[in-house]
């Protein structure tokens, strides 16, 4: 659909902020994660599929790496976070928020089994978690997290407006009535575009991000990332979760304004941290190369 | 942490190509998407330390030996020694958290889904019991009429089988066969009494059977902590912890 797509190894196409400050760029740099179910320990050595992977003390190495690096940094994940090992049995969440916030994540949306010990335990672990909790499509007035949960934030790195949203899955059938009770479940796709609409046009936000616990597929005709992707407007990203889909390279979309929206994922459990670097002009007048519209760079340990 | 896809993207250009121009929205001049595998031995010190008193306290409790296996306990269909083994033991210990109606009691259902892990010989951990029953599913105990309870046997034809105690059935052709409950031919005309988790009551599985009940109690007990009371209880009395398969569900000759 592009034409090339140029593998390049190791050429430093993108100078840091500093640099690009200088020519009225700015640049901002968006880590995520999605799913990360309560996997504080990496997978142990000889687990089958993810040997000594992932774990929370490595994330967290890895992020303030990368902060080292970047000024503006925007940290989120997909929901999900409960759920999986005996750390949240025995300790109900507490410290997979203590250990988000210590590494600073801005925001983050629930997802299914962010509910498992019911609304009311998110609002006990609430007093761990530093960052904001974000969802569009649920009505919650008459539920614990009211006043926890807002539509969207807006967050400002360096001159950079950001939107950052949620969209929840329908919980009937998945989580038990009792745990999400009076939860008002509401169109995804349609709340998605109503808020895009006001962060892009009435805020004037430079970004919008989606975080979604829709799911990269679905069963049936119910709503995923592609179909939140082709049936809106104003999103520049998804950021998904849900399905576990460890997606190496984003999905395109053209949404319903045909400008290209970008859905990524990163499995689950930690194994991956995504990372989307934006870079933004305010006179849209920055060099690109022109040999290619997508680069593909492969680059291995370093 | 390895750094193991980079992708780049410029939108400018890229909507330009497509759609001839862009508006003035298109701020966004370039993209870039990569992952980082998290897989480096470099791990935060302050994490780390964050994560120590807790993982010790976990650990204490997950490592505790709270049994042994004389074989390995594995799921199986139409009938397996894990499935014998949970079932069975639900049906002896739930009896005391039903009350009154613990006499009424005939049998347990569960689903092959919700036995997470195999436990293997030897040595039982609580934290395998975790493995094996992650959620927090709880105990229910339901009354059904006669049809519900007919078609609860089709259900389990159909699946090839779930574990189950106090049922007796053959599977031919996907249909349930000489079905005894508590040794006795089961009877339409009957009631019956069933203990299962409250997820596959409320709708988990596609258990339809279990809508509308008679009466369902909830009994406001974990199933994985039933399971974890039984073992430390044989072990105990000196018991290792086994089962056997004893054709209680089987595939009709």
């Amino acid at each position: 659909m592009f034409g090339t797509a140029a593998v390049m190894g190791g050429l430093e196409l993108f100078p840091n902020g500093e640099a690009l400050a200088k020519k009225g760029v700015s640049k901002l740099t968006v880590l995520y994660t999605n799913d990360t179910h309560s996997r504080i320990d990496p997978f142990p050595t000889n687990d089958p599929k993810f040997p000594d992977q992932g774990g929370f003390a490595r994330r967290a190495a890895a992020i303030k790496k990368i902060r080292s690096e970047e000024e503006q940094v925007l940290l989120l994940d997909a929901g999900d976070i409960f759920q999986g090992t005996p750390y949240f049995n025995m300790y109900e969440g507490e410290l997979e928020y203590k250990l988000m916030s210590a590494m600073g994540y801005d925001c983050v949306t629930i997802g299914n089994h962010d509910f498992d010990l019911g609304m009311e335990n998110i609002i006990k672990q609430k007093p761990y978690a530093s960052f904001d909790f974000v969802n569009a499509n649920y009505g919650l007035e008459d539920t614990p997290l009211s006043k926890v949960v807002k539509p969207y934030k807006i967050y400002y790195k360096g001159g950079i407006k950001i939107g950052v949203f949620g969209v929840g899955i329908e919980l009937a059938g998945l989580v038990p009535d009792k745990l999400c009770k009076n939860v008002q479940f509401f169109n995804p796709v349609v709340a998605a575009n109503d808020i895009a609409k006001t962060l892009k046009q009435e805020e004037k936000c430079d970004v919008v991000i989606c975080l979604s616990h829709l799911g990269y597929k679905s069963e049936g005709n119910k709503p995923n990332d592609i179909i939140l992707g082709e049936q809106t407007g104003n999103i520049d990203l998804i950021i998904g979760g849900h399905t576990h889909t460890f997606l190496e390279l984003p999905t395109e979309k053209a949404d319903l304004n045909k400008k290209m929206v970008h859905i990524t994922q990163v499995g689950w459990a930690g194994i991956w941290l995504g990372r989307y670097d934006i870079y933004l002009s305010k006179n849209n007048n920055v060099k690109t190369n022109t040999s290619a519209s997508i680069q593909l760079m492969e680059r291995n340990r370093y | 942490m390895s750094f193991f896809s980079k992708y780049i993207f410029f939108p400018a250009l890229a909507c330009s190509l497509l759609f001839g121009s862009c508006t003035s929205s298109a701020k966004i001049s370039k993209k870039e998407n990569q992952h980082y595998l998290i897989n480096s031995n470099t791990v935060d010190s302050s994490a780390f330390y964050t994560i120590l008193p807790y993982k010790k306290k976990m650990d204490a409790t997950m490592n505790e030996v709270i049994g042994k296996t004389d074989i390995a306990l594995t799921k199986d269909q139409p009938e397996g020694v894990l499935g014998d083994f949970v079932c069975d033991l639900l049906l002896i210990s739930c009896k005391k958290y039903i009350g009154k109606d613990s006499v009424l009691l005939n049998g347990v259902l569960l689903n092959n889904g919700g036995l997470r892990t195999s436990l293997p010989k030897g040595e039982i951990t609580a934290g395998k019991i975790f493995e094996l029953m992650p959620f927090d599913n709880e105990l229910a105990f339901v009354e059904l009429t006669g049809d519900k309870t007919q078609e609860m046997m089709d259900y389990l034809a159909v699946k090839g089988g779930m574990p189950v105690a106090g049922i007796r059935m053959e599977i031919e052709n996907m249909k349930a066969k000489n079905v005894f409950i508590n040794g006795v031919p089961f009877d339409k005309n009957k009631h019956y009494y069933f203990i299962s988790s409250d997820y596959l009551i409320n709708g988990g599985d596609k258990m339809d059977f279990f809508k509308n009940p008679v009466k369902t109690v909830f009994l406001k007990k974990l199933i994985r902590d039933v399971i974890i009371e039984y073992c430390k209880n044989e072990t105990k009395n000196g018991h290792t912890l086994s089962a056997q398969t004893d054709g209680r569900i089987s595939v009709a000759k």
